[in-house]
């Protein structure tokens, strides 16, 4: 099949790219401490403002390539991934690991001077799709255990704030842009979150 | 007409070398490359005493097959059995291996088989005369009772291999003017059969150039300015040679030579040099702007060059009904797969140079030229290539005379390896040429083309040469299958701009047929659609004059079911083109949506005159077809307001991958007995412009520019 | 295919007895640092040692030190699919795997053997599916991993699984039937 979605005009972007994605660029390596919310008294007020921040890293392209709304993968600044993956049709001819291993890969092959790596290179679980999601939604599914993973609140911390595949989004390589801040700030911006109520933000 | 297009193009490509041969008789050749165990050796082939022939192939293999269509043509005349063929790449010796239209070794036009059937029917059946005169000779029988077919000589109830009398044949004396084979008793021309190279590709035993390891062979990659055109001032070596691996950087004219111990070190290396560059000279423009000052060039200039056919412009002005098209194309890269190499090594005087070579007598030259070397101590080995599609003729200096100046700068310290990689190739221009069409006619009554203009800006596919003055006629490298040259027109202007343009252009598949064919297919399909005519039946009233071309767009109307309703949900288009003298008819069908569509089926049909192996057209037809998709709907090289090449490899440069093929091709031969004509080029043309005529017949918008997909889609 | 390849862990360096033989190759330089100690890799049945640097990716190793060139080199950047190997019967394109990541023994088009690698084989053959060739060990090696999964893929499959190996030369839909016909011969 051949998607032509732009055919004949100029580039349109796919349907997820409406999403904005990236921080301001004079934020770009910089994520708000939980500290930075403490002004905002009512619990729950904070809860929707922290996760407005978590979101930054959330719905950054480093985030949403492998949280994508099928399950075709999408790269760099929420691209189609090229070459083409479709995982409902997997096999071992065709995986992650035919490309993304442990590490990074430096290729020096221009326009595509790193390979990203980190171990156990995944696509999430249709559950977890959020490209095309708001901010509201993707909270709610975050926090659904029927779609997380069977994951409760302390879970989630821990695979924000400990897995190395999510640490990867701040040491993507080549010249793909980091998710701002540090884990371990976005680690305490979740544990912030959870502590004032889990709330999602409003539409 | 074929020769005089050919002798013209031949005459464009190699204008330097300037001899034009006919073919040559056989007793005036010197051996090609003799091994010692041969026992009869001549120019294009030899004979072990064990009955194996092998072929010397003066052409290129890049993929289309040749190097079996021509053994197959001396094997035919030879009566050599086909398992007991094999084919070498001819060393680079002129005049033995000149194409015998352009006048020196090279390959391009899929001219390969035409200017070599009778060369080498001629060489297989001298080669059979002087072994059944040998056999003969040692039989005591009559040389007319001498058979040999099969790889078997045979005269009554004797019978040996030919392998048997090569020796005493090597010993008589060449015969003139052999009488040739009836093709009606041809067995190896004409069927299908194994091609010899497949097996060790496919299982990866085949020695590309980029696989050359001599020993103690050093890898080489090139840092090049990041602008065309610019030039080296400065650079600090220091971080890279501090690297490991990384042993020598050296200036060369078109940028900085780096070699390394293995290709990765060398391309580590180049990452970590520092140059500055020279850009009063460079192109900085945009291909935005490159294409906007082609309208005002066409808009506001005088042509170049222009050739009429009675008085077009007084009815296209005096008719208010014109009907008019605006096409752009983009530059295209070739990207074959297997990126730009060449390996050398360089020592007591003499240089051996292992490559693809498309163009060994310009390669050959160009080396000798650099390194101050007689032309004879300069040695091609060549090798098959993994794909060119144009890209590994040369038209310098290129890629091939960068190894050469790397070879000198380091005295032939090592034997070097280079490679091109995929953002240098991509990034590195040389690519087809981007084209402004406008096309414009005036119908009369009956639907007939009472005038029609065509009007092209665009750089010719064949450079021209540094300070060279503008062609006074429009160059066939920017021209070739115009409209007016294929449909008839009561009067007809075709009017060229040649722009200047730092961006240096090359031959691709086609050559100018690739955009040319594509405009005249879709404008073709608006005329017929404002005569109200069906556009088969439009093309063919237009043909009368082109009984070839209307041949293959009968059958193939008739193989595609034209006369019949499509099923639901389908829309198809078609084209008709001549391109290297081979004409090819397709249809393409579609469903889905404008937005979203699969290519269901293409039909095709070929008439490239006798056929040597009909699967070799056959694959040639599926991949040409595969080829035109990719450009039509994926292709094109932009540069950003800065002069910057914006792709750089397969992510934003795209190739046609396998879900998106057509879900069949269907190739059908038109039976003929005409000469053979090319099979590697032609059907890669009117393929894009069925599938625009069928978008628009599902109701997308006139196409005016190409890719028809741009940037941010799967 | 590779079979079942005999049990290697590297990280242990314990080797199975059955191995033929151990070669020695460098990257032809002093190594400045000097590595931890030569990297050891399983390559179609044989250990070699690799005096060369971590983050080199395999292509390069195979090629230009280890001279098995039937592992085409294309682009560089896991779009092509001319350098798939093998690494423990998956597919890899060896041009994005630092030899440091390499963790399994490792097929090239030149170690693939087996009932399937036959089969795969003769179908290119009778359907004289390449023209120049280059990229067609790549699509051998991602064909044969796509069989070892899936003994009977349909269309759909072949062309997921196909999808990171491309063909300049178009060659497709021979490369699609010839997956069929091993498939089922």
């Amino acid at each position: 099949m051949i998607r032509a979605g732009a055919l004949l005009l100029p580039a349109l972007l796919i349907a997820g790219a409406a999403i904005a994605t990236n921080a301001p660029p004079e934020r770009a390596n910089d994520l708000r401490s939980p500290e930075s919310f403490a002004t905002i008294a009512d619990p729950t007020a904070r809860s929707r403002a922290l996760f407005g921040e978590m979101a930054r890293v959330i719905e950054h392209p480093r985030c949403l390539n492998c949280h994508p709304a099928t399950r075709e993968p999408l790269q760099r600044d929420l691209e189609p991934h090229m070459p083409p993956v479709d995982m409902t049709v997997q096999s071992r001819a065709m995986e992650c690991q035919t490309c993304h291993h442990d590490a990074n890969t430096p290729t020096y092959a221009g326009g595509v001077a790193s390979i990203p790596g980190a171990h156990g290179w995944k696509l999430a679980p249709a559950s977890m799709a959020w490209v095309g999601k708001s901010p509201r939604a993707i909270c709610e599914a975050l926090k659904d255990p029927a779609r997380n993973g069977k994951r409760d609140l302390a879970a989630i911390h821990e695979h924000m704030a400990q897995d190395h595949l999510v640490g990867w989004a701040w040491h993507p390589g080549g010249t793909l842009a980091p998710v701002p801040g540090t884990q371990a700030r976005f680690g305490a911006l979740v544990q912030a979150w959870i502590d004032s109520g889990a709330a999602c933000p409003l539409d | 007409m074929s020769g005089l297009h050919l002798a013209r193009r031949g005459f464009l490509v190699m204008s330097s070398t300037g001899l034009l041969l006919g073919t040559r008789t056989l007793a005036a050749a010197t051996p090609a490359a003799p091994s010692r165990k041969a026992a009869f050796t001549q120019r294009f082939l030899e004979i072990a005493p064990d009955g194996t022939v092998t072929v010397f192939a003066k052409h290129l293999d890049m993929g289309q097959g040749i190097w079996s269509g021509l053994a197959a043509i001396v094997a035919e005349e030879l009566g050599a059995r086909w398992n007991q063929v094999r084919v070498v790449g001819a060393p680079a010796r002129m005049p033995d291996y000149a194409h015998t239209v352009f006048g020196s070794q090279t390959t391009g036009g899929s001219t390969s088989i035409a200017n070599s059937w009778d060369q080498l029917r001629a060489a297989g059946a001298t080669a059979r005369a002087m072994l059944a005169a040998a056999a003969a000779a040692r039989w005591q029988v009559p040389a007319a009772s001498v058979s040999i077919a099969d790889g078997m000589v045979t005269s009554g109830a004797r019978s040996a291999s030919l392998g048997r009398f090569a020796a005493a044949a090597a010993r008589l004396p060449v015969p003139g003017n052999v009488p040739l084979k009836d093709p009606a008793q041809f067995t190896i021309v004409g069927q299908r059969r194994p091609r010899l190279d497949l097996p060790d590709k496919v299982r990866g035993r085949t020695g590309y150039g980029l696989d050359t390891n001599w020993p103690g062979i050093k890898a080489l990659v090139v840092l090049h300015p990041p602008r065309f055109g610019a030039t080296l001032i400065d650079h600090d070596p220091t971080a890279a040679l501090a690297l490991p691996g990384v042993l020598a950087v050296e200036p060369i004219p078109t940028g900085l030579a780096v070699i390394g111990e293995t290709t990765w070190h060398a391309l580590r290396g180049r990452a970590a040099l520092v140059a500055t560059w020279d850009e009063t000279t460079a192109e900085t423009r945009s291909t935005a702007a490159i294409m906007a000052a082609f309208k005002a060039q066409m808009a506001g200039e005088p042509p170049t060059a222009e050739t009429r056919s009675g008085d077009a412009a007084t009815v296209l002005e005096a008719d208010g009904s014109v009907i008019e098209a605006q096409f752009e194309f983009p530059y295209l890269a070739h990207v074959p797969i297997e990126p730009l190499s060449v390996a050398g090594r360089l020592s007591g005087g003499r240089c051996v140079l292992r490559s693809g070579f498309q163009s060994q007598t310009s390669n050959q030259a160009n080396a000798a030229r650099i390194l101050g070397l007689p032309v004879e101590a300069v040695e091609l080995e060549t090798v098959p290539a993994g794909g060119s599609f144009g890209r590994r003729a040369d038209f310098g200096p290129d890629w091939f005379d960068e190894l050469v100046y790397a070879l000198k700068a380091t005295d032939g310290r090592w034997p070097l390896r280079l490679m091109w990689s995929r953002d240098d190739d991509i990034a590195g221009g040389h690519y087809r040429p981007m084209t402004l069409q406008r096309l414009r006619a005036v119908l009369d009554e009956d639907g007939a083309i009472a005038a029609f203009d065509q009007s092209i800006v665009g750089q010719p596919c064949f450079p021209l040469p540094a300070g060279a003055p503008k062609p006074k006629e429009p160059s066939i490298g920017v021209t070739i299958g115009h409209f007016a040259d294929q449909y008839a027109c009561q009067a007809s202007r075709l009017a060229w701009w040649y722009p200047e343009v730092g961006v240096a252009p090359h031959t691709y598949r086609a050559i100018s047929n690739n955009h040319n064919g594509i405009a005249k297919e879709i404008f073709v399909d608006r005329l017929a659609r404002a005569a109200g005519v069906d556009p088969v039946a439009y093309r063919l009233s237009l043909l009368g004059h082109e009984p070839r071309q209307q041949g293959v767009l009968r059958l193939v109307a008739e193989k595609a079911g034209w006369d019949r309703p499509l099923a639901p949900g389908l829309h198809r288009g078609v084209a008709v083109h001549r391109a290297d003298d081979s004409h090819v008819a397709q249809v393409v069908e579609i469903s889905g949506t404008p937005e979203h569509f699969r290519i269901e089926r293409v039909v095709c049909a070929i008439d490239c005159g006798l056929v040597i192996d009909p699967d070799t057209v056959l694959s040639q037809a599926e991949g040409c077809i595969g080829f035109g998709l990719s450009s039509a709907l994926y292709q094109e090289i932009t540069m950003d307001a800065s002069g910057l090449v914006e792709q750089s490899n397969f992510h934003d440069y795209r190739i046609l991958r396998m879900p998106q093929m057509p879900r069949r091709i269907e190739v059908h031969i038109m039976p003929s007995a005409a000469r053979p004509t090319g099979v590697g080029e032609p059907p890669s043309v009117p393929v894009a412009a069925a599938l625009v005529n069928a978008l628009e017949a599902m109701g997308a918008p006139p196409v005016t520019r190409f890719p028809l997909i741009r940037k941010g889609v799967a | 295919m590779t079979g079942s390849p005999p049990a290697y862990d590297r990280a242990s360096d314990t080797l199975p007895l059955a191995l033929r033989g151990r070669l020695r190759e460098t990257c032809g330089h002093a190594m400045t640092p000097t590595p931890p100690g030569p990297i050891r890799l399983l390559i179609n049945g044989q250990v070699h040692d690799l005096a060369c640097e971590g983050e080199m990716p395999l292509v390069w190793a195979l090629r230009e030190v280890l001279g098995l060139t039937g592992t085409k080199f294309g682009c560089g950047a896991g779009q092509c699919g001319a350098c798939t190997v093998h690494i423990d019967g998956r597919a890899v394109r060896s041009c994005s795997i630092r030899l440091d990541d390499v963790h399994g023994p490792v097929t090239t088009i030149e170690g693939l053997e087996g009932p399937v690698a036959g089969r795969l084989f003769d179908a290119w053959d009778s359907l004289q599916v390449a023209q120049c060739g280059y990229c067609q060990p790549g699509q051998v090696m991602s064909a044969a991993a796509l069989l070892a999964d899936n003994a009977r893929p349909d269309d759909a499959a072949i062309d997921a699984a196909m999808a990171g190996n491309l063909c300049r030369c178009a060659t497709y839909l021979r490369i699609r039937a010839a997956i069929h016909r091993a498939a089922t011969a």
